[in-house]
Parts: C-alpha cells; sequence; structure tokens
C-alpha cells in the first residue's frame, strides 16, 4: 500500500529528528575516543589529527540537518493547516511539535 | 545503525550489482553464503549492517539488495551463480517482457507495470531498518530497463522518502562498447532525472573502462566481466568510508555535505590506482608517491575526462592498507601544491584524505579518488553531440513516441543537460580576485514544473552570487 501525502510528511519528519539524535551520539564518541587518543603518549600525532576530522565531519553536517529539519517541519506544517482529508493528525502535530523543541535548543 | 538500501537494475546494474556484494562479502569476511568466516578482524564485521540484514537466528548476513529487471535472463544468472545462496529470494522481481534499449518502456510502459511490487519491497526493507539513511542504485543509462525504469524508481524513492539520501552508480554508455544506437537518447533521458532527484551519481564511463582495458591492461578486446571487475574495485573503493569505523565521510549525507557544493553539481569523477587485470594480483607493491601519482592521472579515471580541462570544486582521496598517515597527507599536500590551479580557490580545504587499514581483495594498498571536477562536463557535451545528431533527424523517435512520450520531453532533457554543462563552465571560470560586480552570476536552470512534492533536491539552488567567496559553506540538499 503506498502511504498517504501526510504520512510520508511525517515520516520524513519523524526520521530526519531521529537522525540528528544519531549524529549527537556520535559525536558524544567521538569527543570521548579524541580524548582517549590525546591522553596516549604512544598515540601518532597523525592518527589523533585525523580522528579530530572525523569529529569536525559531524560538527559540519548538523547546521544543515537542522536547515533540513525546519524545512521539512515547515512544509508538514503547511500541510496540515490545510488539510480537509479524514486522517488523524496527531501524529503529525507531535512530530512539529518534537521538532520545534529540537531546533529552539539547537539553534540560535 | 545506519543502513542503506540497495538496488540493482537492468542487465548492467545487476552484474555490476552482483560483482560488488561478491567483492565487500570478501572484504567484510563473509563467505558467498553470507557466513561470518572463523578469525575475521572486528573492524571488518562492526559494521556490517550498513549494506546486510542479520538473519533472526544472528548465524547469517543477507545483503540489502533488491534485484530488479524486465526480464528474468540476468536475474536467473545470479541466482544460478556461486552467490545463489547469498540474496534474498523474494527481493527478486523481474517480468517476462523486455525494455528492448528503449528507455521509454522501462520509464512509462513496461517498467511502470512492474514498479509497485518493487515499491513494496522496498517499503517492506525501509520499514526493517533502525536508522536508513538512503538509498544506492546501480544501472546503465543507455540501455532500457536500468536507464528508464531505473530512473523511475529514483523519482518513487525520492517522493515517498524526501529526506533520505539517494546515491547512484550510474554507467555513461559509450559508441566504443556499444549495444544499441539509441544510447545517447537513452542517457540524455536519464540525465534529466538524475540532475533532479540523485543526491550524488558516481559516474561510471564505459569509454573510460574500455580505454583502461586497452591501454592499461592490455586487454585487445575486453569482455564485460573485465569491464566489470574495474567497475567492482572501485565501488568498493567508494564505499570504504562507508563500509569500515574511523572514517571521513562516513555515510552519503556527510559525503552529500563534503562533495556537493551545489546541488546539481553532484557528478562525481572516480578514479582507483593501481589498476591490475582480471585475476592479476599486482607484481609489487606501489609506494604512496606513485599511488598518489596514479590516482591523480586521468589515465586511472573512470571517466573519459580530462580534470586537467577543468577545476576541481571538491575532492575526496582515500587510502587502504598499511600506509602512514603523515606520508599519505604529506603527498597530498604536494599533489595540491604543484597543481593549485587545478583546485577552486573559493573552497578552501576542499580535498579531504582519510586511511582505511583494511586493504582491498587483490593488493596490499589501494588508493581510491572521488572529485567533483567541472571537466565532467565531457562526457555529457559527447551524449549532447551524439543526441542532437540523431535527434536533428528525428531518427528512432518512432520508438518512443509509440510509447506514449512527446517529443517535448526529449527537447526538455536535452535543455536541462544543456544548463548543468554550463554551470560546470561557469563554476569553471569563477575566479575569487575578480572584483565581486563583474563576476557573471551563474545563471540557474529554471525549475518550472520540476517540483515534486518533498523534492528538496531541485527548486532551491544556490544563487551562484550568494555565496561568500571568503566562506563558501558547501550546500547539502
Amino acid at each position: 500500500m503506498a502511504p498517504t501525502q501526510l504520512d510520508i510528511k511525517c515520516k520524513a519528519l519523524e526520521r530526519l529528528v531521529k537522525e540528528e539524535s544519531y549524529y549527537q551520539q556520535e559525536l558524544k564518541e567521538q569527543q570521548q575516543h579524541v580524548d582517549t587518543l590525546k591522553k596516549d603518549t604512544k598515540v601518532d600525532p597523525y592518527d589523533l589529527k585525523k580522528q579530530v576530522e572525523v569529529l569536525e565531519d559531524t560538527e559540519r553536517l548538523l547546521p544543515t540537518l537542522y536547515a533540513k529539519i525546519r524545512e521539512f517541519k515547515e512544509n508538514l506544517q503547511q500541510y496540515i493547516d490545510s488539510y480537509e482529508g479524514e486522517e488523524d493528525l496527531h501524529e503529525a502535530k507531535i512530530a512539529i511539535t518534537n521538532a520545534d523543541e529540537l531546533l529552539a535548543s539547537h539553534t540560535n | 545503525m545506519r543502513e542503506i538500501i540497495h538496488i540493482s537494475t537492468g542487465q548492467c546494474g545487476n552484474q555490476i550489482g552482483a560483482a560488488f556484494w561478491e567483492t565487500i562479502c570478501g572484504e567484510h569476511g563473509l563467505d558467498l553464503n553470507g557466513n561470518i568466516l572463523p578469525n575475521v578482524d572486528p573492524i571488518m564485521t562492526s559494521k556490517l549492517n550498513v549494506y546486510f540484514n542479520e538473519t533472526s537466528s544472528g548465524s547469517k548476513w543477507v545483503p540489502r539488495s533488491i534485484n530488479v529487471d524486465l526480464e528474468p535472463g540476468t536475474i536467473d544468472a545470479v541466482r544460478n551463480s556461486k552467490m545463489s545462496g547469498l540474496f534474498r529470494p523474494d527481493n527478486f522481481i523481474y517480468g517476462q517482457s523486455s525494455a528492448g534499449n528503449v528507455w521509454a518502456k522501462g520509464h512509462y510502459t513496461e517498467g511502470a507495470e512492474l514498479v509497485d511490487s518493487v515499491m513494496d519491497v522496498i517499503r517492506r526493507e525501509a520499514e526493517s531498518c533502525d536508522r536508513l539513511q538512503g538509498f544506492q542504485i546501480s544501472h546503465s543509462l543507455g540501455g532500457g530497463t536500468g536507464s528508464g525504469m531505473g530512473t523511475l524508481l529514483i523519482s518513487k524513492i525520492k517522493e515517498e522518502f524526501p529526506d533520505r539520501m539517494m546515491a547512484t552508480f550510474s554507467v555513461i554508455p559509450s559508441p566504443k562498447n556499444s549495444d544499441t544506437v539509441v544510447e545517447p537518447y537513452n542517457a540524455t533521458l536519464s540525465m534529466h532525472q538524475l540532475i533532479e532527484y540523485a543526491s550524488e551519481t558516481f559516474c561510471i564511463d564505459n569509454e573510460a573502462l574500455y580505454n583502461i582495458c586497452q591501454r592499461t591492461l592490455k586487454l585487445t578486446q575486453p569482455s564485460y566481466n573485465d569491464l566489470n571487475q574495474l567497475v567492482s574495485s572501485v565501488m568498493s573503493g567508494v564505499t570504504t568510508s562507508l563500509r569500515y569505523p574511523g572514517q571521513l565521510n562516513s555515510d552519503l549525507r556527510k559525503l552529500a555535505v563534503n562533495l556537493v557544493p551545489f546541488p546539481r553539481l553532484h557528478f562525481f569523477m572516480i578514479g582507483y590506482a593501481p589498476l591490475t587485470a582480471m585475476n592479476a594480483q599486482s607484481f609489487r607493491s606501489l609506494s604512496v608517491p606513485e599511488l598518489t601519482q596514479q590516482m591523480f592521472d586521468s589515465k586511472n579515471m573512470m571517466a573519459a575526462a580530462d580534470p586537467r580541462n577543468g577545476r576541481y570544486l571538491t575532492v575526496a582521496a582515500l587510502f587502504r592498507g598499511n600506509v602512514s598517515v603523515k606520508e599519505v597527507e604529506d603527498e597530498m599536500y604536494k599533489v595540491q601544491l604543484r597543481n593549485s590551479d587545478y583546485f577552486v580557490e573559493w573552497i578552501p580545504n576542499n580535498v579531504q584524505t582519510s586511511v582505511c587499514s583494511v586493504p582491498p581483495k587483490n593488493s596490499d594498498i589501494s588508493a581510491t579518488f572521488i572529485g567533483n571536477s567541472t571537466s565532467i562536463k565531457e562526457l555529457f557535451q559527447r551524449i549532447d553531440k551524439q543526441f542532437v545528431a540523431m535527434f536533428r533527424k528525428k531518427a528512432f523517435l518512432h520508438w518512443y513516441t509509440s510509447e506514449g512520450m512527446d517529443e517535448m520531453e526529449f527537447t526538455e532533457a536535452e535543455s536541462n543537460m544543456n544548463d548543468l554543462i554550463q554551470e560546470y563552465e561557469q563554476y569553471q571560470e569563477w575566479r575569487v580576485d575578480e572584483d565581486d560586480e563583474d563576476m557573471d552570476a551563474v545563471e540557474q536552470h529554471d525549475y518550472n514544473n520540476n517540483d515534486i512534492n518533498g523534492d528538496y533536491n531541485g527548486g532551491e539552488a544556490v544563487e551562484a552570487g550568494d555565496v561568500d567567496a571568503d566562506k563558501p559553506v558547501p550546500e547539502e540538499f
């Protein structure tokens, strides 16, 4: 069964918000990894440098992800604002609230 | 984990797809039934679930692969090969007709009849993923199924998963190794779709593969097997960062953030070193300086375009095997210093280098190159020239109009590809030292009604003039 437009937009936003938590986790673990390497005097400084770059790779990505979450959130909001169908909008509204909270805590 | 769903479409797509799976099984300590071999280094299995599903009993790994074709032949061959026990049987979806090398049949008639059953399987796979990162598709642009139905699938997937990444391994046709006269039509119609819907396209140019076989590997009459061997090396190379821990560009989204400064310009030139013939081991290990030199050489590029006719917007280089990170960094730095004019200066630090300790199967060390070079336009110019020659006379157009296609779609596709060529040309000429006022804003393609709901890939390309020359922020789509 093909999903409805509401389903598609709602799932997309939910996936993006979930993805952000994954990147936060990745950031935390990579930071710990870098800290451990820094304490180890036997570590090749070039290996350490690479792992710092890996950390920066995730940091560089996050702003683009927030922009995307905002885009998809606004798109879903507009869609439900003018929605006249029969589907339950509860899940969509929760997704929007979650996205709003996330954006409020990570931007500005 | 960050799962990828792989889709092989058409004869070529299924052949290179099968070669890809065979190669990566070997690189992750799996036998061709998906069982983990004894005493495998944990680094090889730690990210297995990017490409494989673990069976519920936990004893076997199954490729997250969907194999699609409009005729049964190639899929039957895969099912009856030494990999018969690897794939999930109900992920083979095929028709009993054929696209007969006509894009319209793959995209609008025969393919459209099969597409819903493929989408059902894609949905089932997506639902079982914890954190799906996106899709990758292997197909050729010259035939009917991979090009027509492949791009139909891409647009359907983008419609349903507008937030996920879409990577394509797209084989570009060449008259040197041609199946049919209408390849330029099929390729141009496909390009129109890829420009709008793909997040990143790895261009595999049959012309370059053919040249490599003849000139470097000294094979006078290269077979498809020889070409596929090259393709599987480079596909393994460019996906290395996705498959092993601790890497830069560790997922499809990061790859796009790092390599795609403008959403439409996502067509990568890929290269590999050392190049070796099928079943041949390289006679000796190369040094890091030799690998670096080869990797940047146009003879090692899987695109028949000379990077020296253009400039690199961005580059990612990946070395594999037991190499010193310092030596790699030093060599890469030297290349950039000596060739600084070939790297755009308005994207600072646009070359990324990484090292993965796991070597590929057939050599001790190797290097893979992913470049976003403006010279890739030479491929599209080549196709356009062939397209125009036939379209002017309306040759073979009835193969398409009889499937319900309008001539207009050909005109639009060609114009979109031409716009892409021009955008590459304009970014190539761009220099920061020019006065801002004189800098021509790069004309953007007119995105009239291509805006399929939720497709955030098109419709909002970066205005060239908006890019701050001092601090360009790579845009993601």
